[in-house]
């Protein structure tokens, strides 16, 4: 009978199920499907053996042995570690409370300065109507003489003065 | 992944490992020194066998320490401590193997059989050999000889054996820690057990080495 036969999953899973066999994975059903293989037929046995024996070996790697001072320089470091972290942590949250009174003291200037402009151009600057009104004040003694605007006005449009004002220096 | 109450509770009654963990998570310096005392041989024994360094084992070790200590307010136990634990170092050593290949400093790469014996494998076995077949071993040469046939398996499996060979984890618990199916990790062993199987046959029958592809 073939090892397939045995096994409908094939030689690999043979393995595998081998493998849990020794490490004790397997559940009992599949535990004596196993030693019933195991005590039908010897090849089987013989793959198990040599499979257990390989393992076996791997005693000789030596399990490793630290020294007192592996400890010490560990806990040391950590310690080490741990106080730069909460260094960092202090420093960190620090720096974050300087960075939220900048920023609100920037939101301020910032509140200000766009209040400041706004007012510049939006504003009503009682310097400018003066400007503007400069030239109307400037002359108004000789306005006094003119009786109304609509005068002036006609004024203006027969230039009857303008060969006059032209010809002024 | 948020780790349920009752699954914290059933580890904390189960593990002391964990128990003491959990102490350090409330800032108990002797606690953590109690756990680095109980698992630094452990874990250099294994970050050994992984990298095939002592020193960089040594350096792996204290790292993953430091690692379970700013991991500590946030620990909730959710497997026993040791899994926890070597789930950080095989994190940890993975990381170390890859920016070892990226330096391309080859320092435990394993040797494809070539010439008769180019393999270390094979001179080993031959220096062992002494000329004379029928001369066992003896310790020391043999423990060489299977830390090279450790070397002939990739990293993953290297990881999968030394679990459950040191550290005696179960399926499970070793899917946990690497990151995979407790069948993937049945395939994983199958192999690795295989293939050491293959190569330490021939020095286990007669301490020499076996006829190179059937020579």
């Amino acid at each position: 009978m073939s090892e397939a036969n045995k096994n409908p999953a094939g030689p690999e899973s043979l393995e595998e199920e081998l493998v849990a066999y020794l490490d004790g994975e397997l559940n009992v059903a599949r535990r004596r499907d196993i030693e019933r293989l195991l005590a039908e037929d010897p090849s089987i046995r013989q793959r198990l053996q040599s499979m257990e024996q390989a393992w076996e070996t791997l005693d000789v790697l030596s399990a490793s042995s630290v020294d007192e001072s592996f400890t010490q320089s560990t806990v040391e470091m950590v310690a080490m570690a741990a106080e730069t972290d909460a260094q960092e942590l202090a420093q960190n949250n620090v720096r974050r409370r300087s960075t939220a009174w900048m920023t609100r003291l920037s939101g301020i200037a910032a509140a200000v300065a766009i209040g400041f402009l706004g007012v510049r151009i939006f504003g009503d600057d009682p310097n400018d109507q003066l400007l503007r009104d400069l030239p109307v004040i400037e002359n108004v003694d000789h306005y006094r003489h003119v009786e109304s605007i609509e005068f002036l006005r006609r004024l203006h449009s027969e230039a009857i003065f303008s060969q006059e004002t032209s010809d002024a220096p | 992944m948020s780790i349920s109450n009752s699954t914290a509770l059933k580890y904390e009654r189960l593990d002391p490992d964990v128990r003491l963990m959990l102490l350090v998570r409330d800032d108990d310096a002797p606690a953590f020194e109690e756990l680095v005392l109980r698992y630094q041989a452990r874990l250099i024994t294994v970050l050994t066998h992984l990298v095939g360094h002592r020193d960089q084992a040594e350096d792996l070790a204290q790292d993953v320490f430091l690692r379970v200590y700013r991991a500590r307010k946030r620990y909730v136990p959710g497997a026993k401590f040791s899994t926890w634990l070597f789930t950080i170092a095989n994190n940890v050593a993975r990381n170390a193997i890859r920016s070892r290949s990226r330096r391309q400093e080859v320092l435990i790469a394993p040797q494809a059989s070539g010439a008769m014996g180019a393999n270390p494998l094979e001179q080993l076995a031959l220096a062992a050999s002494g000329q004379t077949p029928t001369r066992q071993l003896d310790k020391s040469e043999m423990a060489e000889i299977v830390q090279l046939a450790m070397t002939s398996l990739n990293d993953r499996q290297r990881m999968a054996v030394l679990l459950s060979k040191f550290e005696e984890m179960s399926y499970a618990d070793i899917a946990d820690v690497m990151d995979l199916t407790p069948q993937a990790i049945k395939s994983l062993l199958s192999r690795a057990r295989g293939n050491l199987r293959d190569i330490l046959q021939p020095y286990l029958t007669d301490g020499q080495m076996p006829p190179e592809n059937g020579q």
